[in-house]
């Protein structure tokens, strides 16, 4: 088990490294920062990027965000989570229909609860979301419980009036569908069958 | 994973490699003249490829014409990640699967899930496999079920891959789960039902040649209830078909209790087998865990694990919200390893040779 407490050990003082080398050589951290530390250190924290090549990295991280959904799971009976481009992200969580929670790291290596409120209808349905780099200017605005408004545009208004950006990871189109789309989908998914199952082999 | 693995075996020699975790694990298998069959895929951390076609890259082997069989033991999100790039390059590889996912139920709940799934979805990555299996040529795909031997090619006389689960009963059931699934009213479930108990996994006993054998145990899990399906079953089939017993095995299900019983042991295997099992870290409970490795080395002392067992997971903190501390301790990629087993097909007296690649060691050496 020693390489456990190996892994363990590297990552505080890496965390560590990185506290004193924000705090000590900049005591005001420019807006850049969280995406240079995030580069720099790639090697441990591999990027969430998107695809099956980047999934491998997120597993872990998944971990985390599972557990927070199992937990609304159940209470509400509904939850998915969507996750973040690396650990000094954002983990979102979906919670219900309406209520998005998350947890933002910003890059002194703090982290801060946000929730996100009246997502509306034509947004509900995308769990996985992203800040991109462009955003990460707001990150260090954030505080404890910053409620952040979902407008229709890709844009979260922070609280305090900066803006971060929402990237849609993925849109799959809504999961809720009505009679019709849903008839589509089977017949389509019946039509994919019949394809498959000409694929095998005749005995 | 990268590492040095070494020449390739040799055509009289069988191999089995079984690597992980990348997310999930996948085997290698060597069936002599140069065939080559893969169970399963894993993603590799490093490379973000899947983890045996970097192995059989750095063998020298070239997947497109060595491949012959790529089996798709069941669909767990640890099983199937990165299938549909392994069946992209894998050109000359026949796809086989329990017939359970070709059903329309089946394939009707996939569309629905694969349309809310997020990018860790095993709904997703399937119907990146059925789309592959479109592009393919007719018979591309052969079914899974018990009792099928596998054709493999042109390998040596008495060898044999052979289906020991799942069972036509254990297919129609997995079909009916996804029927009342699908009529639901509720469409915003974005995971895929798990292949109850794991009952639909693929086991296969490969049969090298006269002298060896193994058994690679999917995530089929054991029944109490019933003998018509499990791990029963397949011993049940077995007395009745007298297989070999084999003297290796991938451990089924990352050592959990739920997919062992003494009989595997006592009916499907050697004394003292070689076995592999690689590590499961995202779920509740790790596997293996202490309790599952002292249950393993029971039956047998040459075990091997393919990396170090996962410590359990941190407790939800007060107040419900996780702190950036517990996040780090698991955002690294988990180590990997893997172990290979070799043996001459044609010694009656050979033993499998194990090798391990990475962070693979013994299983008592976790104990200690």
């Amino acid at each position: 088990m020693s390489s456990v407490l190996d892994r363990n050990r590297h990552l505080h003082e890496t965390r560590w490294k990185w506290k004193q080398r924000i705090h000590q050589s900049d005591p005001q951290p420019k807006p850049t920062r969280l995406a240079d530390i995030f580069r720099e250190n790639q090697h441990i924290l591999p990027s969430i990027a998107l695809g099956q090549a980047s999934i491998p990295a997120s597993a872990a991280y998944t971990r985390a965000a599972e557990f927070r959904a199992k937990k609304w799971l159940e209470e509400s009976g509904s939850a998915t989570m969507g996750i973040s481009p690396g650990l000094l992200g954002f983990m979102l969580a979906l919670r219900g229909t309406d209520e998005w929670e998350g947890v933002v790291v910003d890059d002194t290596g703090d982290d801060y609860l946000v929730r996100i409120t009246s997502v509306p209808a034509e947004h509900w349905y995308k769990p996985e979301v992203m800040l991109s780099k462009q955003s990460l200017d707001g990150l260090t605005n954030l505080v404890l419980g910053t409620t952040i408004r979902v407008s229709s545009s890709p844009r979260i208004n922070i609280g305090n009036g900066k803006l971060a950006i929402l990237q849609t990871i993925e849109s799959k189109g809504p999961i809720r569908l009505d009679e019709e789309q849903l008839r589509a989908v089977e017949d389509e998914a019946l039509d994919l069958a019949r394809k498959l199952r000409a694929k095998v082999r005749k005995e | 994973m990268t590492g040095n693995f070494g020449s390739p075996p040799l055509p009289h020699e069988a191999e089995i490699a079984v690597f992980g975790p990348g997310y999930g694990e996948t085997i290698a298998v060597h069936a002599g003249n140069e065939v080559w069959m893969i169970v399963d895929s894993a993603v590799s951390a490093d490379t973000g490829r899947p983890m045996v076609l970097d192995y059989l890259g750095q063998l020298g082997v070239d997947p497109k014409t060595a491949v012959r069989k790529l089996v798709v033991s069941h669909w767990d999100t640890d099983h199937i990640l990165g299938l549909a790039n392994t069946l992209e390059i894998c050109k000359s590889a026949q796809v086989v699967m329990p017939s359970a996912l070709f059903e329309d139920e089946v394939v009707k709940g996939i569309c629905n899930i694969s349309r809310g799934a997020g990018p860790v979805n095993p709904a997703s990555e399937i119907q990146d496999v059925f789309a592959k299996i479109i592009a393919m040529p007719d018979d591309c795909v052969e079914y899974a079920v018990v009792d099928r031997d596998l054709v493999l090619g042109p390998v040596a006389e008495h060898v044999r891959f052979t289906c020991l689960s799942p069972t036509d009963g254990e297919i129609s059931r997995c079909v009916e789960r996804f029927t009342q699934r699908n009529r639901r009213s509720s469409r915003k479930r974005y995971h895929l039902p798990k292949p109850s108990e794991n009952s639909v996994s693929i086991v296969l006993h490969c049969r090298f040649g006269e002298h060896h054998s193994a058994i690679l145990g999917g995530d089929l899990e054991v029944q109490k209830s019933s003998d018509e399906v499990g791990w029963h079953c397949v011993i049940k089939r077995s007395k009745a078909v007298r297989f070999s017993k084999a003297s290796c095995y991938k451990i089924a299900h990352h050592g959990s209790p739920t997919s062992d019983c003494d009989e595997i042991w006592s009916e499907l295997l050697t004394a003292n087998p070689f076995a592999a099992v690689t590590p499961y870290a995202r779920g509740v409970t790790p596997r293996p865990n202490l309790d599952d490795i002292e249950r393993i080395l029971k039956h047998t002392s040459l075990a091997w694990l393919t990396a170090p067992p996962s410590d359990p997971p941190a407790s939800v903190p007060p107040g419900g919200y996780w702190n950036l501390a517990s996040i780090q301790k698991v955002a690294v990629p988990p180590p990997q390893g893997a172990v290979r087993f070799r043996v001459d097909m044609t010694d009656p007296h050979g033993v499998w040779r194990p090798e391990e690649f990475g962070n693979a060691k013994n299983l008592a050496e976790w104990l200690k």
